[in-house]
């Protein structure tokens, strides 16, 4: 298949990307200190429950996990239009390959290129879990790393769904970015704006409600900080006894 | 069947028409120089070959296939060099033909491959690290993977240092000893008459002329320069050679006149000269450079 030569390719020109090497460094560090940090110091946590747990420390971990949208639009912003502009999509489309199986390929490619700083990341956090909590489940360890995965694999998709359809790496860079404070920031105010008004409708009167109504977790979950955020919380990983304010 | 038939083909961008009606074959086994100035619409051409750029007008075929549509049986038999292409930043020469013997699904040997253009010694540094020429000779490489049955070259030549157009123009006339139809563009001509079978010139997106070189140059009013080399140039000789049909202007350079004149006049000058009882010693002919015949072609297309 057409596209498993382009992402075979795309995987060996950015496994030897210095970059790539320097992530993976950098987000085992980081890994290790946030790891060691939470098992050192558990009232950052912030849970009020006097165990460690992976579940709370997930939650601590959560933050600093928001930057894995960051670098996988680093990653996918330039993909396509990027090679347009040196040239080499030219190169890439003279052989018998069709335009969905660039952008399939470079999306899979790519993918496994943003997995593996994550996945040795959190292998390296495994470790210290094992190593200083008494009380752990792998599982929920295991569905945190998924949820991580899939989160950047969106932004991936996003950045490169930009570079596909833009002839400057700048637009395509712009585009992206606009979208990620849209989803960031402006998604949940909006949400609440959106809720309140239709309270006001219903009611007859403006009244501040952190309830949502079922129609609108569909729409919550266009934005995939809201998809991650609702799987965090889900009883599933860890008993629900997280508040539900969105980050 | 033709290697490439182009059928009415016209494309127009909003207020530009870069090809207009233009309608060649090229034949299967032969060496087809596409020229033209820059601009003319050769890359145009070629990206409608490849499908970059669709037609607003006729069909493009290859071996019967129409380029757009079933662009992927068009690219699995032929082998390309794209105007204004790019390597890989981070893969190696080796990586580079690999890749594209996988995207073919050829089981060729990259070894062989970079051998055939100089770059096996190269082959596991970084192409992004060769010099242009080095690129051109990678890319051509891929282009050779799988042995297609047609190459399409776009401006093969440029870039390249003498040495490496000789290697460029045995690499063309093996390609084609092997029984591939080579289809290349250039708007540099000194490599194009040595290789090429047949040429076609686009000028302003037209083609206005398409032939043999030889067919070519004798079709044009050009002028060969006849040197001639006498014992001793005499006034009467001149005259009575300046007096003759088809020739353009004569002048004299010590013992050698220089005799501008229509090829089918060469033997009527020398034996006017003889007449005149000048001794003729030696003599030779300075054909009309491509140069010229292609700026006669294009002038006029573009009047």
């Amino acid at each position: 298949m057409s596209w498993q030569v382009i992402a075979r390719k795309e995987l060996k020109d950015s496994i030897r990307s210095r970059s790539l090497i320097v992530l993976s460094v950098l987000f085992v560090l980081l890994s290790l200190f946030i790891t060691g940090l939470y098992a050192a110091v558990p009232f950052l946590g912030a849970t009020g429950s006097e165990e460690l747990t992976v579940g709370s420390m997930i939650s601590f971990f959560g933050t600093a996990v928001m930057f894995v949208p960051i670098i996988a639009v680093l990653l996918g912003y330039k993909a396509i239009v990027g090679e347009r502009q040196s040239g080499s999509l030219a190169l890439t489309l003279s052989l018998p390959h069709t335009r969905d199986d660039v952008v399939l390929g470079k999306f899979l490619g790519r993918s496994v290129v943003l997995a593996i700083p994550i996945l040795l990341a959190f292998l390296a956090g495994l470790v210290v879990v094992i190593a200083l909590f008494d009380a752990y489940s792998v599982i929920d360890y295991l569905v945190f790393v998924l949820a991580v995965l899939l989160i950047g694999t969106a932004y991936l998709s996003l950045a490169i769904g930009f570079s596909g359809s833009t002839t400057s790496s700048v637009l395509s860079a712009v585009g992206v970015f606009v979208l990620y404070v849209l989803f960031r920031f402006l998604w949940g105010p909006g949400l609440f704006v959106a809720q309140s008004a239709v309270n006001r409708v219903q009611t007859g009167e403006w009244s501040i409600l952190f309830e949502f109504d079922w129609w609108m977790y569909p729409i919550a979950m266009i934005n995939p900080h809201y998809a991650y955020l609702i799987q965090r919380e889900s009883p599933a990983v860890h008993g629900g006894r997280e508040s539900r304010k969105p980050r | 069947m033709a290697a490439i038939e182009l059928d009415g083909v016209t494309k127009r961008y909003d207020s530009v028409t870069a090809i207009r009606d233009l309608s060649l074959q090229v034949e299967d086994g032969e060496i087809y120089g596409f020229l033209g100035p820059n601009g003319s619409g050769k890359s145009t051409t070629i990206n409608i070959l490849l499908d970059f750029v669709r037609p607003t007008d006729g069909t493009a075929k290859v071996f019967g296939i129409d380029c757009q549509e079933d662009p992927l049986a068009v690219r699995q038999r032929i082998g390309v060099l794209p105007e204004g292409f790019g390597v890989y930043d981070r893969l190696t020469g080796r990586q580079h033909v690999q890749f594209a013997c996988e995207s073919k699904a050829v089981d060729a040997d990259p070894e062989a491959l970079l051998d055939r253009v100089g770059l096996v010694d190269s082959a596991n540094r970084r192409a992004s690290d060769y010099s242009k020429g080095m690129k051109q000779r990678l890319i051509l490489a891929m282009a050779l993977a799988g042995d297609p049955d047609l190459l399409i070259l776009d401006e093969p030549t440029t870039g390249l240092d003498p040495n490496g157009a000789r290697r460029m123009r045995e690499l063309i006339e093996a390609e084609r000893d092997r029984g591939a139809t080579v289809f290349f563009s250039s708007h540099i001509l000194a490599q194009v008459d040595a290789v090429c079978d047949r040429v076609g010139i686009l000028t302003n997106g037209e083609l206005t002329a398409q032939d043999s070189i030889d067919a070519l140059r004798a079709s044009t009013d050009s002028t060969d320069t006849l040197r001639i080399t006498v014992a001793q140039p005499d006034g009467r000789a001149l005259e009575a050679v300046r007096s003759l049909a088809g020739v353009s202007n004569v002048s004299t350079d010590g013992n050698t006149m220089l005799v501008d004149c229509a090829d089918a006049s060469k033997t009527a000058v020398i034996s006017a000269v003889e007449e005149a009882g000048v001794e003729v010693t030696d003599f030779s002919t300075e054909e009309a450079s491509l140069e010229e015949l292609f700026e006669q072609f294009t002038t006029e297309g573009s009047r």
